[in-house]
């Protein structure tokens, strides 16, 4: 087969369970590509590709870290998907990717969901459990911007993101700074405004979503995927562009999500734009309250 | 046995002698002859058979429903890399397509014909080229009789020629998927009777060259 070719390092490290933050480095994934990873895209998304000489580079990333209450027994070893694993005090066991490289439909992309689909003893649910005291963060990245510049784009369009996971609104570990805002500006129980449990985190070099869900097939990880791309993407390229326009690229793959279930998907996209506005002016709409402000500590910001 | 070549009644007679006969071998080789027609006739009905299933299988590639499960699935595959999946080269695929597609009542004709033929003694070639060609003649003959004039690779170009404005860029490929003509004219217009996924293919056939 042409192309980047995504093979295991050999390193044994990547191939066993570390005491947490041990694991080895991510690599990246997002270099290196060649012209037959690529000769098929579309021209709008070609331009989300970096050429140097006759390789190609990703200009968005996405990383996940996949936390899971049991590892299937003979399956933790090095796969090309993933840096390593390590133990997580919230739910017992993390595997984190590498430096994937964020893309559109494409050959390249096809290879990107094979090291999932090589991986699915540690991703599906039903080889590797997980429960509600599991996340599922993803890490977004885009070249020429540090966290803080891309968190200021991506917070137009995360709506979505809150609506997907506002039950995980609750969670201690995920719902500070629920306006994406910088240090200054940030709302929301405020004594916590300079910890790391965010909505989503600015990390220097990309932002750190925490408040997905965790991680039960390699179907769902496509899909996350494939939103997230959709985010970047809008937000980089098309910063002026409307939510109607962004929730029109989005459906079909909210739509997959929930099993082409048109009411409930309608539902989410409902919840998605008071979300929005929540993050926008720091107002909070009466469909969301039960999620972002269940004790009413924060009556103030009602409308 | 038929002979394909014109024969002497001498000549005929004399192939007719036992001892002859038994020599040049000639009723085992009818035999095999016939085993052989035999055998290119049921393979022959076996193509047409997988010619049906193939175009079920390239009809869902196309469909909207086969569409949304290579989606879900997350696989974007081209058309060239779809029909790589198949036992065969590409242009042997498109054949098989094209014969799919042939309706039951042409060839219930075509194979009538040969039928006809086999029986004056005459040698039949029963093969995928030649049903697309009778076909092809028999389409021609129902469109003149109605009236129409049909439109076919060969009178587009013609009519193309008479009009042809200043041609900028072309591009000619012999590719696995088949031949690829493409022609751009100084007033844009594109000319092709290719499929889009076909031109890609020449394209990145290209572009592989340059890298």
């Amino acid at each position: 087969m042409n192309g980047i070719k995504y093979e295991i390092t050999g390193n044994e490290e990547r191939g066993q369970v570390t005491s947490y933050h041990s694991k080895p480095s991510p690599n990246k994934l997002n270099y290196g590509a060649k012209n037959s990873d690529i000769a098929q895209l579309p021209k709008k998304h070609k331009r989300n590709v970096l050429q140097f000489g006759q390789d190609y580079q990703s200009k968005f990333t996405i990383g996940f870290e996949v936390e899971k209450t049991q590892l299937h027994r003979n399956s933790v070893r090095e796969y090309e998907l993933f840096c390593g694993f390590e133990r997580d005090g919230s739910c017992g066991y993390e595997a984190v990717t590498h430096i994937l490289p964020l893309l559109a439909p494409s050959v390249w992309r096809n290879k990107v969901y094979d090291m999932m689909h090589k991986a699915s003893k540690i991703i599906d649910d039903q080889y590797s459990p997980s429960d509600s005291r599991c996340g599922g963060h993803i890490t977004i990245g885009c070249d020429g911007m540090d966290g803080e510049e891309l968190l200021s784009k991506v917070r137009k369009f995360s709506g979505i993101i809150y609506a997907l996971y506002k039950r995980r609104l609750s969670n201690h570990y995920c719902r500070y700074n629920l306006g994406m805002n910088d240090y200054n500006s940030r709302w929301g129980w405020s004594t916590y405004n300079n910890n790391k449990y965010q909505v989503a985190l600015d990390r220097g070099f990309g932002v750190e979503f925490r408040l997905p869900s965790r991680f039960t097939s390699v179907k769902s990880m496509m899909r996350r995927y494939e939103l997230f791309y959709e985010l970047v993407d809008f937000s980089v390229n098309n910063p002026k562009g409307s939510q109607a326009k962004f929730f029109a690229n989005i459906r079909p793959i909210v739509m997959s999500m929930y099993e082409n279930d048109s009411v409930r998907v309608d539902e989410v996209f409902a919840d998605a734009a008071s979300f929005q506005k929540m993050i926008n002016t720091g107002k909070i709409t009466s469909d969301i309250r039960k999620y972002v402000d269940p004790d009413a500590s924060m009556d103030y910001r009602w409308v | 046995m038929n002979i394909t070549t014109e024969l002497l009644p001498i000549e005929q007679a004399f192939l007719n002698l036992p001892e002859i006969k038994a020599a040049l071998m000639t009723t085992e080789i009818s035999r095999v002859n016939k085993s052989i027609k035999n055998a290119q006739k049921s393979k022959f009905g076996h193509t047409l058979k997988l010619a049906k299933l193939v175009v079920k299988a390239n009809d869902y590639f196309e469909s909207t429903e086969g569409k949304a499960k290579f989606a879900e699935e997350g696989i974007v595959w081209t058309k060239g890399k779809f029909i790589s999946t198949f036992p065969w080269n590409p242009s042997f695929y498109h054949k098989v397509v094209k014969v799919g597609k042939i309706a039951d009542v042409v060839v219930e004709l075509f194979e009538s014909k040969c039928n006809e033929a086999e029986a004056e003694g005459k040698e039949v070639e029963r093969s995928v080229a030649a049903l697309i060609k009778f076909a092809s003649g028999v389409e021609t003959e129902i469109n003149e009789a109605s009236g129409e004039e049909e439109i076919t690779e060969e009178s587009l170009e013609t009519a193309e020629l008479a009009e042809r404005a200043v041609t900028i860029f072309t591009l000619s490929y012999k590719g696995e998927n088949g031949n690829v003509a493409v022609r751009v004219e100084e007033d844009g217009k594109l000319i092709t009777t290719n499929e889009r996924a076909q031109i890609l293919d020449a394209i990145e056939f290209l572009m592989s060259k340059l890298a």
